[in-house]
Formats: structure tokens, sequence, C-alpha cells
């Protein structure tokens, strides 16, 4: 059974068809690109798979369980987490809080707890066991000596991976990384292609990414797919779609 | 140090804090005058700490703050008139255990009447939250000031005339305990799992729902904590005045207890402390020139915006296990997040 699947699925803000008809399927451990022209809908897909927005026709099966209907929280309770076009951290709190509120629906303590917290109670094992948690994702991405410095003090580059380490304190089983390359210089790229990798290796996660870096997309997907005013346009393997007519033409004209 | 030392040091301090007050109270220093002054600053501690819960912490415009205070004022206030009816004197013992269920009566109302307006109004951000916040605030006075009904035998709410006869005082022993409790609850919450999901919506909503923090849920959790304390607060006014005159909870009243927070910095309950205290003791010379009071607390406003627009603390705590580090020598590390202090 595939983790991931859409059926038909689609939204229209209006008279607008922003996605239209579009029907993927992502296995474990699979990593897919999903490119495109500007406004084909990408993020559009992405707001649409992790419940910002409300498809109006079709379905989502996560898991082979339908997730239509479902608020973003709990969508990332399901196992789908995202990150940011623009990077939405949380700026003035410190990389290992940020880390730590992915964590929240992992936890179970009440708020009689954390108001009386006495030896022994929940609210500490829990903590204890999150901040061990958090600071070890962070050493796996060599950020555990930033761990008490504002987010909004990191570099751009740490910035992203931040926010990806973050998603992945969730525990997702899908994780979708909307352009993560943005903004970053070919060194920077070069070391999240590692990262991503990385990823791939040492979690049990599949990866939906958007990218226009095409270095990127070529160098890591395993598998593409297409798309141009909201409908899938190609699929199939990086090289493929390198020589697919109908791409080439939605990216230079015909 | 571990935490339960950390606690304990804290509280050593507070408990030392208490019995220099005592001393003081004992030797004459503080006289009447002065500990009344100090049970409305502790008033105004708590109303200004449990605002700052919902717009430091959570992020919130909230403007109608007064407007959950009177509620709480007229439920506490209400809860001692049935127990004066039924034959109890402020001289019995059992009326600190009356006003401590009369507290919490009004807390749990207030917090009520947060829920109801928070629901709807939660889905607006910004300005036009503080917009529906304020009008829900005058909605609460207006509909107090108008109400007037014969209940058990007397008249609530008593309308334009006030509401008074009812058991109940206010001594600084209390107000001091009561300070401490408010404030220790609210730390303890904002330094959990709760408090962490707040200040992530504050930070960022989108964010926070996108990693599995039910925004919602907590925006009305904040705010119906933050209408509890404020209802705490307000029964405690109505305790020591003795008297509820509806026409003190007014837009100028919210306002007062949100340049409290501001001034103090958002964020920040020990800030919220400083600035109570200060505004309260300003307050007292202020009273020969009553109507220049709120052009001189726009004008420290508009000085604090150009020196430390953060507020006097800004989002730092102080905290006295820091400070005693410092002195020590070992340069805390901010290492855990309990541990933040002034710079």
């Amino acid at each position: 059974m595939a983790l991931l699947e859409t059926k038909n699925l689609g939204i229209s803000f209006g008279g607008l068809k922003a996605v239209d008809e579009f029907e993927i399927s992502i296995d474990n451990h699979e990593l897919v690109g999903l490119i495109g022209p500007n406004g084909a809908g990408k993020t559009t897909i992405f707001n649409l798979l992790t419940g910002v927005y409300q498809p109006t026709q079709g379905d989502v099966l996560l898991g082979g369980e339908s997730i239509i209907g479902l608020t973003p929280n709990q969508i990332v309770k399901k196992g789908l987490t995202r990150t940011f076009q623009n990077i939405r951290l949380f700026k003035t709190l410190t990389v290992l809080d940020n880390v730590k509120i992915a964590f929240h629906h992992k936890m179970t303590y009440g708020v009689s707890n954390s108001i009386l917290r006495f030896p022994g109670t929940k609210y500490w094992k829990e903590e204890k066991q999150i901040e061990e948690k958090a600071l070890e994702l962070l050493a796996l991405f060599n950020m555990e000596h930033q761990a008490y410095q504002l987010a909004q003090n990191l570099p751009y580059g740490e910035q992203r991976k931040l926010e990806i380490a973050r998603a992945l304190a969730a525990e997702p089983k899908l994780l979708l990384l909307d352009e993560p390359a943005a903004g970053m210089n070919p060194q920077e790229t070069h070391e999240l292609m590692e990262n991503i990798h990385f990823i791939r290796n040492n979690f049990d996660v599949s990866i939906l990414l958007i990218e226009h870096d095409m270095k990127l997309v070529m160098g890591i997907c395993e598998r593409l797919i297409v798309i141009d005013y909201g409908m899938i346009i190609a699929q199939g393997l990086p090289e493929e779609i390198r020589a697919n007519k109908k791409v080439i033409g939605a990216y230079l004209g015909n | 140090m571990k935490k339960w030392q950390e606690y304990s040091v804290t509280f050593g301090g507070i408990v030392l804090l208490f019995i220099l007050f005592e001393v003081l109270m004992a030797q004459g220093i503080i006289n009447n005058y002065v500990s009344g002054v100090l049970v409305l600053i502790g008033i105004n501690i708590i109303a200004a700490a449990s605002l700052n819960l919902a717009t430091g912490y959570l992020g919130q415009l909230a403007l109608g703050h007064a407007g959950f205070m009177a509620i709480g004022a007229y439920s506490a206030a209400f809860v001692m008139k049935v127990a004066k009816i039924n034959g109890f004197q402020n001289s019995d013992g059992i009326v600190v255990g009356l006003m401590i269920v009369a507290l919490i009566f009004a807390g749990v109302m207030a917090a009520i009447f947060g829920i109801l307006i928070g629901i709807p109004a939660l889905r607006l951000r910004g300005d036009y939250l503080g917009i529906v916040t304020l009008g829900f605030g005058e909605i609460i006075r207006i509909a107090i000031f108008n109400l007037d009904f014969k209940v058990m035998g007397f008249q609530f709410t008593g309308g334009a005339r006030g509401f008074r006869g009812y058991l109940g005082y206010m001594s600084f022993e209390m107000i001091f305990w009561l300070v401490i409790i408010v404030l220790a609850i609210l730390y303890l919450i904002i330094r959990s799992r709760h408090g962490r999901a707040i200040l992530s919506i504050r930070e960022d909503e989108i964010a926070a729902e996108a990693v599995g923090v039910p925004t919602t849920f907590y925006k009305i959790f904040g705010f119906a904590t933050s209408a509890f304390f404020a209802g705490i607060a307000g029964g405690c006014l109505a305790f020591y005045q003795k008297m509820i005159d509806p026409k003190k909870f007014t837009f100028m009243y919210s306002v007062e207890i949100f340049i409290i927070v501001v001034l103090g910095g958002m964020g920040s309950l020990t800030g919220t402390i400083v600035a109570a205290i200060i505004l309260g003791i300003l307050n007292e010379f202020l009273h020969v020139i009553d109507q220049w009071r709120l052009v001189i607390y726009s004008a420290l406003l508009i000085i604090m915006m150009i020196f430390r627009p953060e507020g006097l603390l800004g989002s730092k705590e102080f905290s006295l296990v820091g400070l005693i580090k410092k002195v020590m020598g070992k340069k805390s590390s901010s290492k855990s997040s309990d541990a933040q202090e002034v710079k």
C-alpha cells in the first residue's frame, strides 16, 4: 500500500481551478520531487496535503486513511509534516525550544501536572525525555552547540536546517519540503543535498520536495512529478523528465 | 543546582521578603495607608500578570480586561453576600475559607465568559481582536450597570448605585500570598509544554499548527486562563473596597492594566511586578493632579518607546537563582530554559 495517495484531488478558487485531477502515490522511503514553473500550483498542493486548504474535489489518503477535513495539527499527528517556502521559525525562542515544541503532541502530561510538579510525576519524565531527544536530533544536524541560541540569530542556511529538524521532530512518515534551497548559495545548497540524503538514510521517512534548483532536484530525487497550470504534465525518472517535450515546453514556451 | 533546590531558594527569598514586610509593619514604618497602597499594587500585579499571559505570551491584543475583572468582582461579592445573609460575620474564622471559595468562583465565572468571548473573537487578529475585546469589555460593564434584579432577598447587582453589604476584606498578608500563588501558577504554566505551545502561537501561528500544536485550543486556553486570574483580581478588588462601583471597570481601567504590561515588558512576569509597583507609587503622588494622570502615563509610554521599546525587562525574567549564580561567579550559561535572568 502506498504511503500517500491522492485521488482526483483538486481545488478551485472561485472559477479558477488552481489544482485539478492531481493523482500521485508515494511509497515508503521514496524521495520524490515536485517541479513546475512559477504559479503552477506546487505550494497549493502542499497546502491541500497538509490541511491548510480544503480540497473542492477528490481525496487524500495517508496510510490508506482519508485525511480530508482534518485540521493541520491533526494531520501532523497522522505523520505528515512540512517546512515552508519562507522560513517560519519561532524566532525569539531558542533553537532547543523550537524543536521541543514539535514534540508537543507526543507528550501527555496535563495542565495540573505542570502546576503541581511533584517529584516522579509525568512532567519530569517527559520533559527530560524530550530534552534528550531534541538535543540528540540537533546533534545529528551538528547544531547542538547552538541549542541555546535564539533561532533568529542563526545564519540563513542553519535556519533552513533547523526548520527541517523541527519538522522531523514530529516524527513524520512523510516530510514535505517547500523550496528548501531557496535563497541559498551553491555551498549551502550542497550541504542541504547532503542533509537530505542523510535524513533519507537515517530516518524512516519519505520526502516530497518542491524545488527550482534543477541541480538539486536532478541530483537527489528518484522520481519527479511535473505540474503546470495545476495539472500533472509528466512523471518519471529525472532523465526522462529532462528529455520530455512537454516539460521543456512548460518551462520555455512552445 | 537541581530544580528542587532552585525552587527552594526562590521560595526562601519570597519568605524573607514577607518577613521583611512584616517587620516593617510591626515597626510602624509601613502604616495603614501604605499597606493599603500595597494591596492595590498587589491587585494590579495579579490583573496585569494575567493580561500578560494573553498579550505578552499568547500575543493576542486584549483590551477588555476590566470586563473580566468586573465579572470576578460581582461573582465574588455575590458569594459573600449570600454568606452574609446566611448569618456569617467578618470576624468568623470561616470567612477566609469562604473568601477562597468566592475567589475561585470569581475566576471560574470570568473564565467561562473568557471562553464564550474567546471562541468568536480569537478568530480575529491584532487590532481587530483589540477592538472586539474592547467592545466585549464595555458590554459587560454596561450590562452590569443596567442589571438590577432581586435574588435571594437582595438586589443584584445594584445597578449604578453599586453593590455593597457583603462580607470580605483584604489584608496585605492575603494579597501577598495570593500574588505569589498566581505568579507561580502562571510561571509554571508558561514553562511547560502548554506554555511552549502558547509561545509558539505568538511567534508564528501557521508554523505552530504545522508542527502539531492545536492552536485554536491553546488560544482559547490562554485567553480563558488570563480571564480566570483577572476574575480573581476583580474579586480581590471587591473584597478590598467593600463596595463595587461599576463605573470603575471602564475601558480606561483596561488600558491602565495594559500600560503596566507594556511598561514591564510583554512576556515578563517579573517585569509586570516592577511596572505595577512603579505605577502604583506614581499613582499616589498623582492623586493631587488626577486629571493629568493619564497624560503623564502617555508621556511615560512615549519615553519608553523611544529608549526601551521592549519594556523594562523585555521578555527576560529576574531570577533569584540566576542572580546568586552570577554573584558566585559561576557564569550561568543559560543552560536550562528556566534560568533566564536579568542582563
